[in-house]
């Protein structure tokens, strides 16, 4: 209702006026209805009577409304929102404040027992309605649908699950009472949850939850339950950063640059300081500074409330010095381009976007490379790619890409592959709260690695590190871009200090989308030739990062880790632009590295007339992979697979293969501190658990050596000063942290044995699952327990038989095991639309031992999910011209929906690595990197059509089926 | 903030103050842009204004109140009887939870979903009271494919489509009088690119009459979007069909999603109309569908994607019958 000009209006209320009085209109005015209706046909000319005295407008009025059963009353004025009032006002942290515009659905509640969305609902639309939110469930986890997503494992990082569940829970009413026997289909489910968002990807569990509450799996029996903190993630008890209040906290807002690149020449905080509530402001960006992308955080300000913070932001004047910007990669190559670093400074002083460390390397304009010091026989590769090339005529790969068999058989096979900037886009936005004691800091904090958070803030603020405590109680999702101390965490520590009060600040969702996180895009210029024989011949990779004004890049790495054995020429740059800085994100550099390289393999087997599973069988010695091939071949979906471009009518379907591999990371020196009492026992250590389930590994852990339910193990993580425990990146958690908790563990078991024999004189005793075992029967722990002085101990990750492949270096080692998957995508096109929809998937995994096996799976799925999610729907896109962000919010940056992932079969290859400790390795990005190259070859399979640009949005596919380039 | 609150008790008070403020129902569309800072003002809540909120028969057909919500026309049996195409719009847009609280009268008159119009990073746009469209020359994968107006965010009213090709009527109150309005009319805004629709400032829409077929008639609606629900339309058609004997006699048909308003397309309508009720019949008729007008260079893809989803409006009219 935007008509704020009156002189247009008059204009067009004419122009409208004397339209309807021609005769269809007038035949259809209503009669009789009521005096209202009776309208004239032309608008009166003549005055109206005077209007009735309308009430004054107030700035606040009270509202009265039932909540959870309650009377509740509240003051709202016309901004209010309700979720403004449930969270701040009555504390029902529940409801989750996310996108902000009814894209997530985490702010769900049931209204009148309707579900809403809250974030955009006026408070004052609350008056004499009944709010329900999760918490009218108690904290019991009774409900039957609390109970099925609890024993589906229908969530990980759980920020989301809230809305889900009381979402979940109308639609369970709605079934159950219209009596109808059986379930609801996957497509019935999806319309009623369609408006939620689950960014971890645990969409196929949910479904399943929600059918099996509806058919009454959960009536009586309460289920299994194989996620320790999932009851309190099921009834919103989780307590994350966002929902963190202290007395008299403040909340900070970040003023931003408009500019894409300048210096920073000040701000003018006169207006600021007038709004009403502006406590103080904090430079993000020096006076001075070099601005690189539109977005950067210039100014920090606090406030009373986030309203004031806002206000007082927005009222606050920068002065740039604008420069001329760089946006586009294959802009900034070009010689005359703006330098994003013209001083070329050192690599450490700039951000890092890959999980690995950044090496020296040359920079050229905004060029940055080649690393190339994983090259394998460069002579080699250049005179077999060489021979092959020139007996086809073929010249350097392009984006047309070129696929050729020589007379003596060798296949070449070379293309430039596009891959996108995907955003990490956690349902918890980047989030802190800091308040200090003195000179002793406490920050909350959404974070996957507590521990090094705490050293870097006692680095940076000067502070002894026994005196900064960073606390993360549960976690909303990180995917690798909450592993740094951003400049948001730095400014409200810093306000915290200088107002002497704690300071909150969270992202919204533009600013999340913005610089929350991104995973790099890239151009990859790829070849492969084969051998006459059908071996891989050799290799060649010029991958052009594009990571915005961050460094590093690793996609040369994940090539040598494959097909081991062929030469390969292997190049990494860095395209440096005037955008928002990438980041790690779950799997850096896989799902480009292997979407390609899983592409050239497909264009080699079908030149070769190889079967694509027969032909990586035959190069790829991984033994994982091995057993996976044939479980593979074996897959309903494989059996469907049909020649490419067979499928002749308008929806063409196919089935696309692509393999993929990752390290075995491990933080070396974890430590696990395990306790056991009267009061039972207790682990910990200062690892986080962002959904992807430490707290149900190590209570798992203690639990099976104590003969106790998981859930009676205490645990205690998300705690810098607790014993010193791994980040969350690189799947090195789990793999760090089970084999220090078992160690800790048994030797708490061997002291309490070593008591309990002397204490009662035990002849023949030993440790067992149930207690101590002896001669005359055997003393049960919950006996010891309560005899024994409590007895503790940390144990410590010893490395793994043979040693490690590589490292410690920074508090990491790179393990000897290689993780392996083999992924099969099953596609529809609709040839008319370019609509891309993936309809089946088949992944097998292989990490050794899964040391909670129903969390292992939500992993995989959620790792799928994702990858099918950046392959097909999430774009990143940015103003050409100003390089401001454009998909701001959830509406317009799109991650799948509960609609959009089909039936997905899992396979692993689980046997325990005899070298490893605790016999399994990491799963976290595993089971993403290959996702692409699986959908892309599986377009290909449908269509004949080989995309060489991600992500398949309509528009793309459309043009390629026609014969674009895309 | 100090936005002050306008909360009148009746329609006439809600007109005499409609001037003074943004007027709100559900409030999904206007309270994002209030948040971001960009629908400045006090608000006109029509929360206490009674007689906005129901369904009721009239003589010339349904008078939907402008308070109705969305999911509530979705599930009229009402609607669903008389004006199938029209609850299937419903039905499709947004989410459940933004369809129990947006309302009929705040669909229709919604302002447009562009990313530069929406987003407070960008100077104001032709919506905002500036004079340049950032979408023409800048990115417009979503806006609409044809060049027929200086700002080219398509018209997002999924109802206001159904309406327009329901010819139906809309009523609103002004200080004045009450003023009535056809759905084309109240789209008619090709020409004054900083409105979303064609109400004189400070009337309060009220109701909109949706005439009743003189028999029973089949209708579709089909929104084609990437993934499979929750997500705004790179183009969208409704359809209303009836037949007699196997023999398609009345068509209406209109698309959007491709421009600042919807197009009803009198072409397909004549291809269908006196025609048998068969496949062949929808294809022929449906591959007429489009605009004769130039195409962005950002968003011509959806040229190609019209047909297709007329011809699945009107395979889903035909297929799931008569309710």
């Amino acid at each position: 209702m935007s008509n704020d000009d009156d002189a247009r209006s008059r204009r067009w209320f004419l122009r409208g006026g004397l339209g309807v009085t021609a005769g269809a209109i007038t035949a259809t005015l209503p009669r009789g209805a009521s005096a209202l209706t009776e309208a004239p046909l032309v608008e009166p000319e003549a005055p109206a009577p005077a209007p009735p005295k309308a009430p004054a407008p107030v700035s606040s009025l009270t509202v009265s409304a039932e909540v959870n059963g309650s009377a509740a009353s509240f003051e709202a004025g016309a901004d209010t929102l309700a979720l403004d009032v449930l969270r701040d006002q009555l504390g029902l942290t529940s409801c989750k404040r996310s996108c902000g515009h009814g894209a997530c659905g985490a702010c769900t509640v049931h209204l009148d027992g309707v579900p809403v969305t809250t974030c955009m609902l006026p408070a004052t639309s609350l008056e004499g309605r009944s709010v329900t939110t999760l918490e009218a469930w108690g904290t019991d986890a009774s409900h039957p649908v609390q109970r099925a997503f609890l024993a589906e494992d229908a969530l990980q990082c759980g920020f989301c699950t809230p809305g889900f569940v009381v979402e979940a829970i109308a639609f369970y009413d709605d079934w159950r009472s219209r009596g109808i026997d059986g379930e609801p289909t996957a497509a019935q489910v999806a319309d009623a949850l369609e408006g939620h968002l689950c960014r971890c990807g645990a969409y196929p569990a949910i479904t399943r939850a929600v059918q099996r509450a509806c058919r009454g799996d959960f009536e009586t029996d309460s289920g299994p339950r194989p996620r320790v903190d999932g009851p309190a993630k099921v009834t919103g008890r989780a307590r994350y950063t966002v929902d963190v209040a202290l007395p008299n906290q403040a909340e900070a807002a970040i003023v931003r640059s408009l500019a894409a690149a300048g210096s920073f020449d000040g701000a003018d905080l006169a207006a600021a300081e007038a709004v009403p509530g502006y406590l103080g402001a904090h430079l993000l960006t020096p006076v001075g500074g070099t601005i690189r992308y539109a977005g950067q955080e210039l100014v920090m300000v606090a406030g009373a409330t986030r309203e004031a913070a806002v206000q007082a932001a927005r009222a606050v004047t920068t002065k740039i010095t604008v420069r001329d910007h760089v946006i586009e990669p294959a802009r900034a190559v070009e010689p005359d381009a703006p330098l994003v670093y013209p001083d070329r400074p050192p690599a450490r002083e700039v951000e890092n976007a890959s999980e690995g460390p950044v090496f020296a390397a040359p920079w050229r304009g905004n060029l940055r490379g080649p690393l190339g010091a994983l090259t394998l026989d460069p002579l080699g590769t250049n005179a077999r790619l060489g021979g092959a090339r020139k007996e086809l005529g073929a010249g350097e790969p392009d984006d047309l890409g070129t696929v050729g068999r020589c007379a003596d058989g060798r296949v070449l096979a070379q293309r430039v592959f596009h891959a996108h900037v995907q955003a990490h886009t956690a349902l918890e936005p980047h989030a802190a709260v800091a308040s200090w004691e003195g000179e002793r800091l406490t920050v909350h904090l959404s974070t996957q690695a507590v521990f090094d958070m705490a050293a870097d803030l006692a680095e940076h603020f000067d502070v002894p590190a026994a005196d900064v405590q960073v606390l993360a109680e549960y976690v909303g999702g990180g995917f690798g871009a909450k592993c740094t101390v951003g400049p948001e965490i730095l400014g409200v520590v810093a306000l915290a200090r200088e107002l002497k009060r704690p300071v909150r600040v969270a992202l919204d969702r533009q600013e999340e989308l913005t610089v929350g996180g991104l995973r790099p895009g890239a151009a990859l210029h790829a070849s492969l030739v084969t051998k006459a024989n059908g071996d891989l011949g050799a290799l060649m990779l010029e991958a052009y990062n594009d990571s915005g004004a961050a460094i590093g890049t690793n996609l040369g790495f994940l090539w040598r880790i494959m097909y081991p054995g062929a030469p390969r020429i292997l190049r990494d740059y860095g395209v440096i632009t005037h955008t928002p800085p990438a980041a790690p994100f779950r799997g850096p550099g896989g799902p480009a590295a292997f979407y390609a390289l899983e592409s050239l393999v497909d264009m080699a087997a079908e030149a070769s007339e190889v079967d694509p599973i027969t032909l990586r069988a035959g190069w790829d010695p991984n033994p994982f992979r091995q057993e996976l091939y044939g479980k593979a071949r074996a897959s309903a979906h494989w059996g469907r697979r049909t020649p490419a471009g067979s499928d002749s009518g308008r929806y063409k379907r196919g089935v696309g293969l692509a393999i993929g591999s990752w390290l075995q990371f491990v933080m070396p020196h974890t430590e696990v501190a395990v306790e056991a009492g009267p009061d039972g026992v207790t682990i910990s250590t200062a690892a986080q658990d962002m959904g992807q389930g430490a707290r149900t590994v190590l209570a798992n852990t203690a639990a099976e050596v104590f003969g106790l339910d998981p859930h009676d193990v205490r645990v205690r993580l998300g705690d810098s000063r607790l014993p010193r425990g791994p980040s969350s990146n690189g799947s090195r958690t789990t793999n760090s942290i089970v084999p220090a908790a078992e160690a800790a563990a048994r030797d708490v078991a061997e002291d309490l044995l070593a008591f309990a024999r002397s204490k009662w004189s035990l002849q023949g005793a030993a440790v067992n699952r149930d207690g101590i075992q002896h001669d005359g029967g055997t003393l049960p722990w919950a006996e010891v327990f309560a005899s024994a002085p409590v007895t503790s101990s940390i144990g410590k990750r010893r490395p793994d038989r043979g040693g490690y492949f590589l490292g410690p270096i920074a508090e990491t080692s790179v393990g000897r095991v290689i993780s392996a998957s083999v992924q099969l995508a099953e596609v529809e096109v609709d040839s008319w639309t370019g609509v891309t929809k993936v309809v089946g998937w088949w992944g097998g995994f292989g990490v050794g031992r899964l040391h909670a096996p129903a969390l292992a799976r939500s992993q995989a799925l959620g790792g799928i999910v994702q990858g099918i999610s950046y392959t097909l729907y999430e774009d990143r896109r940015l103003d050409p011209k100003t390089g401001r962000l454009l998909t701001a919010g959830l509406e317009d940056y799109r991650i799948a929906g509960i609609g959009d992932i089909p039936d997905i079969e899992l396979v692993f290859a689980d046997h325990p690595l005899p070298k490893v400790r605790g016999g399994g390795v990491g799963i976290g990005e595993i089971v993403t990197v290959a996702a692409p190259g699986a959908i892309a070859n599986a377009v290909h399979n449908a269509t004949g059509w080989r995309p060489g640009r991600l992500p398949l949005r309509p528009d793309l596919v459309l043009a390629g089926l026609k014969g674009g380039v895309a | 903030m100090t936005a002050k609150l306008h909360l009148p008790t009746s329609l006439p008070l809600a007109a005499a103050v409609a001037d003074e403020g943004r007027i709100r129902a559900g409030g999904t569309d206007l309270m994002e842009r209030r948040h971001k800072g960009l629908a400045p003002g006090d608000v006109v809540d029509l929360r206490d204004v009674p007689g906005l909120a129901a369904i009721e028969e009239v003589d010339e057909g349904l008078r939907i109140g402008a308070r109705v919500t969305v999911a509530a026309i979705a599930d009229s049996a009402l609607v669903r009887g008389k004006n199938p195409a029209l609850a299937k719009a419903a039905a499709s847009l947004a989410t459940p939870q933004i369809r129990a609280v947006a309302t009929l009268g705040g669909n229709l008159l919604q302002q447009v979903r562009c990313w530069y119009a929406r987003n407070p990073d960008f100077a104001p746009c032709l919506k905002r009271g500036g004079f340049v469209c950032h979408a023409r020359d800048g990115d417009h994968l979503f806006h609409g494919c044809y060049d027929v107006s200086p700002c080219i965010a398509p018209a997002p009213s999924s109802l206001g489509l159904a309406m327009l090709v329901h010819d139906a009527t809309i009523e609103a109150a002004t200080a004045e009088g009450p003023i009535t309005r056809t759905a084309d009319a109240l789209y008619d805004v090709l020409e004054t690119p900083s409105h979303v629709h064609a109400l004189p400032k400070g009337a309060v829409l009220t109701h909109v009459v949706v005439p009743t077929p003189p028999m029973s008639e089949l209708g579709g609606y089909l929104r084609t979007i990437h993934r499979s629900r929750s997500e705004w339309p790179l183009v969208e058609a409704s359809v209303r069909l009836r037949t007699k004997g196997g023999t398609i006699t009345f068509a209406a048909v209109g698309i959007g999603g491709v421009a600042p308003r919807p197009f009803r397309q009198p072409q397909v309508e004549e291809a269908l109309v006196g025609q048998p009720l068969a496949p062949e019949t929808l294809a022929k008729a449906a591959d007429k569908a489009g605009v004769d007008a130039p195409l962005l260079p950002g968003s011509a893809y959806k040229s190609p994607l019209i047909a297709p989803t007329v011809l699945g409006a009107l395979r889903g009219a035909v297929d799931e019958g008569v309710r």
